[in-house]
């Protein structure tokens, strides 16, 4: 009886030891499952959302959606024909590197579409980040009192590195103005008038209003386009715009 | 014992730094250029000899550390290994001095800011706060029961 009972006993044992090895397995095989879908989830999460990066960085420059709200008036200044039907707008820092760098395409855009495209520069100094950026856009305002705009815009430009973090910036500028064949005097109280930089306020103002919030931003036609890469993709675009323009003309 | 609620911090912001490096760099590398902002810094920054280490833009070695950090951290409480999560919260003090060394670049060397290089900084600087705080988790059991003993 003894014996019978012991063989039981085992008998039982055995048989927890089976079922809860089958159980065991199925446990793993859960495990398993939840381990792909824990670390495929993973996987899957960083591959969407680096390629999602990438594609919301080099979205289409034409997605922008950004309306300018102030039109071009007698007050701005404007280079190219009268007569041309095209505004491309620029919110422009002198200080900015990369309104530096764009200068030279805006210029031979200027040159290249003059006929077709008036180009108006308006000032968009950060003086947050940029200590001389508004003494060069007074310095520029102020030598378009004398009819000398362009020509100051030029030069603060051409020479943007030797007075960006100088302490002397106005005497440089001056210098500049001397160079123009300005009337020093005037052009020093041009610079320190309220006209000037009322003027300087009121295109910064104007572009805060249109969401600028970075130089160079361009506006065509009133609508912002995001910075295009060199001369080239600029001529692209352009070349682009007038051609539906003139197709929906004829 | 690992603590799941600074594990889930090192996932979340391992992820989020993941997303803020990951934007650097894919602006370095198919971005339209970058210009003067109120915000964003000047180009100063992200195109300073500084930008670029060993020949990989810095924004990759980012992207690489908080993929790190979240990867391992998740593994940590996969396998449950305290080993694993130690190790993460040891590696954010390389966070926080790769942060504080580029913040001083844009302090002092460069003299512009890049928002999203301090949104990193903050980021890491954080990590490393909770991989502190972990590593006291980690050894804290026996501390709460001491406690528990003489209370």
């Amino acid at each position: 009886m003894n014996e019978e009972r012991q063989l039981t006993r085992q008998e039982r044992r055995a048989l927890r030891r089976e079922e809860k090895e089958s159980g065991r397995g199925a446990a793993r095989r859960r495990r398993i499952v939840r381990r792909a879908l824990l670390w495929g989830g993973v996987l899957a999460l960083v591959a969407l959302s680096a390629w999602g990066m990438a594609r919301f960085v080099s979205s289409d420059p034409l997605n922008v959606k950004s309306v300018l709200l102030d039109t071009v008036s007698a007050d701005d200044w404007v280079s190219g024909s009268p007569a041309a039907k095209h505004v491309l707008v620029e919110y422009s820092d002198f200080q900015c590197p990369a309104c530096g760098a764009y200068y030279p395409i805006v210029k031979q855009l200027a040159r290249e579409y003059g006929d077709r495209v008036r180009i108006v520069y308006r000032d968009f100094p950060l003086s947050e980040i940029h200590r001389n950026a508004r003494a060069a856009a007074f310095a520029a305002e102020s030598a378009g009192k004398q009819g000398k705009f362009w020509e100051m815009h030029d030069l603060l430009f051409e020479r943007q590195k030797s007075w960006e973090n100088s302490n002397d910036a106005a005497d440089i500028f001056l210098g500049y103005a001397r160079e123009l064949g300005l009337d020093a005097d005037k052009f020093v109280a041009d610079i320190n008038s309220t006209e000037v930089r009322d003027n300087v306020d009121r295109d910064r103002q104007s572009g805060l209003r249109s969401g600028v919030n970075s130089t160079p931003t361009f506006f065509f036609d009133g609508r912002r386009i995001a910075n295009l890469r060199g001369y080239a993709e600029f001529k692209q675009f352009l070349d682009e715009a007038l051609g539906v323009s003139a197709e929906d003309e004829s | 014992m690992i603590s799941k609620r600074i594990a889930a911090g090192f996932i979340a912001l391992g992820f989020l730094g993941f997303l803020d490096s990951s934007y650097l760099a894919a602006k370095y590398y198919f971005g339209t250029p970058i210009n003067c902002s109120i915000f964003e810094g000047c180009n100063q920054v992200a195109s300073s000899p500084y930008a670029v280490m060993f020949g990989l833009p810095v924004a990759l070695y980012g992207v690489a550390y908080y993929l790190a950090i979240f990867i391992a951290t998740i593994a940590a409480l996969d396998a449950g290994s305290a080993k694993i999560f130690r190790l993460v919260s040891w590696a954010t003090v390389l966070g926080l001095l790769a942060s504080a060394y580029f913040t001083y670049l844009q302090a002092f060397v460069i003299s512009a800011w890049c928002l999203y290089c301090l949104g990193s900084a903050a980021i890491s600087t954080t990590l490393f706060v909770l991989g502190i705080m972990a590593r006291r988790k980690l050894v804290a059991p026996t501390v709460v029961q001491r406690a528990e003993d003489h209370g």
